[in-house]
């Protein structure tokens, strides 16, 4: 008796328990996948805008058309052209009430800019967390099955009298199916994670810069 | 938003289909080696032997062999003479290679003493080139120094020119500036005779002005008449009266106290508002001929 040794079947001969793991790591695996597709195309709009912004930004010597032109757009403003958004918004409108000094001016526009700037980092950093669950959990998950799986043939082995390689090589198989799972699922999951977080790391900083140089330009003009 | 979500799962899926395929199919490709026996060939081939004939065999081969011996001895003699009338022709050889060397380096001498006679008359001849060429770069040097000389003295000329033609032009400015210095003192000097002749008005008027007003103030009750005083008085802008003395007495003590006191009085005085008017006229300190009127 020669048993079949091909892939399907090897799942389908799974235990319940062993099954239910290796459907979980697919899951796992198909939305960590989506995530990161998701996450690298965001990411490069958000790269793309922040550069054609900046291009855009010091090539104007007034600002007040800039502002208008973003306020006309259709879609939401985001990234740079929400902080620049709010920043001018806020001092426009200190300013146009009068009364206020130029510091307290500053103060409000930079206060503006920084929750925009909070909110900007909250976008960029949901799903993260999410890869970086799967990367580091699956490999356990899958690991569990292979240990259930192995219980298992063990236990059918203790059964029978004469016992042989033969035996116990189909369920062991069948267990380690789930632990390359996991393997599977984690090692892109803990890839994506570290380049993305490294990436957003640094379009956060580029935000800041331009924070502070905004600011730079808002206390020349409020303190002309 | 929802969009990009369904188009990266849409990716995550189709990326998931290949992989797994792939590693299905590899999987199930390389499942069950199979061991296979190979048929082997080892067969064994057996043959008799006759004693006597090996004997005989053995002999032949011996005799020939010693057939071999005698005719390779043969040939090693034939080689010694052959390698002895080589090497006598080897020695001949380089005889003639020893003269042939010999000529060939005579005659490189040779040409060593034509190739130096040749490079002497070479250099020779560049020697005597080359002082051409310089005697033809000095003259053109010198023809061109003659030219920067006439440019030079052109330029000279031209710049001596350019001087007298501006010297005039400063002669004729400064001409016209004097003509115009003296025009314009004529007419200050006009301006000022014209202030003169109003100021010498103005300055009647506000005699009689402040006469008038001191008058006014003047006690002269129980005063003999006919008396007269000169008082001088120091304003400020405005007419406000300093300081009043008496600098030529009338002779009656009375009557110089009384004046002084209308005069003190008096102020401020009508004088003009404007320090530059006051200054001209010099009002700020003036003498004051007091001579009530009967």
């Amino acid at each position: 008796m020669t048993p079949d040794m091909s892939f399907f079947h090897l799942i389908t001969n799974a235990s319940i328990p062993v099954q239910a793991v290796m459907l979980m790591l697919v899951i796992a695996s198909v939305m960590s996948w989506t995530m990161i597709f998701k996450k690298r195309i965001w990411l490069n709009r958000a790269k793309q805008a922040a550069d054609s912004f900046e291009e855009h930004f010091w090539s104007l010597e007034e600002l007040s058309p800039l502002y208008h032109r973003i306020n006309k757009q259709r879609q939401e403003a985001s990234g740079m052209e929400l902080l620049f958004e709010a920043g001018f918004r806020e001092f426009v409108r200190l300013q146009k009430q009068g009364g206020v000094v130029a510091d307290a001016v500053m103060e409000g526009s930079q206060r503006a800019m920084r929750v925009a700037f909070n909110r900007e980092l909250e976008d960029l950093e949901t799903h993260l967390s999410f890869l970086a669950t799967v990367g580091s959990t699956s490999p356990y998950i899958g690991l569990f099955g292979t240990v259930w799986g192995i219980m298992n043939s063990f236990r059918a082995l203790g059964n029978v009298q004469q016992a042989s390689i033969s035996m116990v090589a189909p369920g062991i198989a069948e267990a380690l199916v789930a632990t390359a799972m996991g393997l599977f699922a984690a090692i892109p999951a803990v890839i994506a994670y570290n380049r993305f977080s490294s990436d957003v790391e640094r379009l956060l900083n580029r935000y800041d810069t331009f924070i502070e140089e905004f600011s730079a330009i808002l206390h020349r003009q409020a303190h002309s | 938003m929802q969009f990009l979500t369904l188009r990266s799962l849409l990716y995550s899926l189709a990326l998931h289909a290949v992989v797994i395929s792939a590693l299905v199919a590899n999987f199930d490709a390389e499942r069950t080696p199979v061991f296979k026996p190979q048929p082997q060939e080892n067969i064994v081939e057996a043959v008799t032997v006759d004693e006597q004939e090996v004997e005989k065999e053995i002999q032949r081969l011996r005799e020939q062999e010693q057939e071999k011996q005698r005719a390779m001895e043969q040939k090693l003699k034939d080689l010694e003479q052959q390698a002895s009338a080589v090497e006598k022709r080897r020695k001949e050889e380089e005889q003639k290679k020893q003269a042939a060397e010999r000529k060939r380096k005579e005659e490189e001498q040779r040409k060593a003493q034509a190739e130096q006679q040749r490079k002497e008359e070479e250099r020779r001849t560049a020697t005597e080139r080359r002082r051409i060429e310089q005697d033809k770069l000095k003259a053109q040097a010198e023809l061109k120094r003659i030219e920067e000389e006439n440019r030079k003295a052109q330029a000279e000329q031209a710049r001596l020119e350019q001087e007298k033609r501006k010297a005039e032009a400063e002669r004729k400015r400064q001409e016209e500036e004097k003509r115009k210095q003296a025009e314009a003192a004529a007419q200050r000097k006009q301006l000022a005779q014209e202030q003169r002749a109003k100021d010498k008005i103005t300055l009647q008027n506000i005699v009689a002005e402040i006469y008038q007003v001191v008058a006014g103030n003047f006690n002269k009750t129980g005063l003999p008449r006919g008396l007269e005083c000169t008082l001088a008085v120091q304003t400020v802008p405005g007419g406000e009266v300093i300081s009043v003395t008496v600098s030529k007495t009338s002779g009656n003590e009375v009557f110089d106290r009384r004046a002084v006191t209308a005069v003190e009085k008096a102020s401020p005085l009508p004088l003009p508002a404007d320090p530059a008017t006051l200054d001209r006229l010099r009002l700020r300190k003036f003498n004051f001929v007091f001579k009530p009127e009967e």
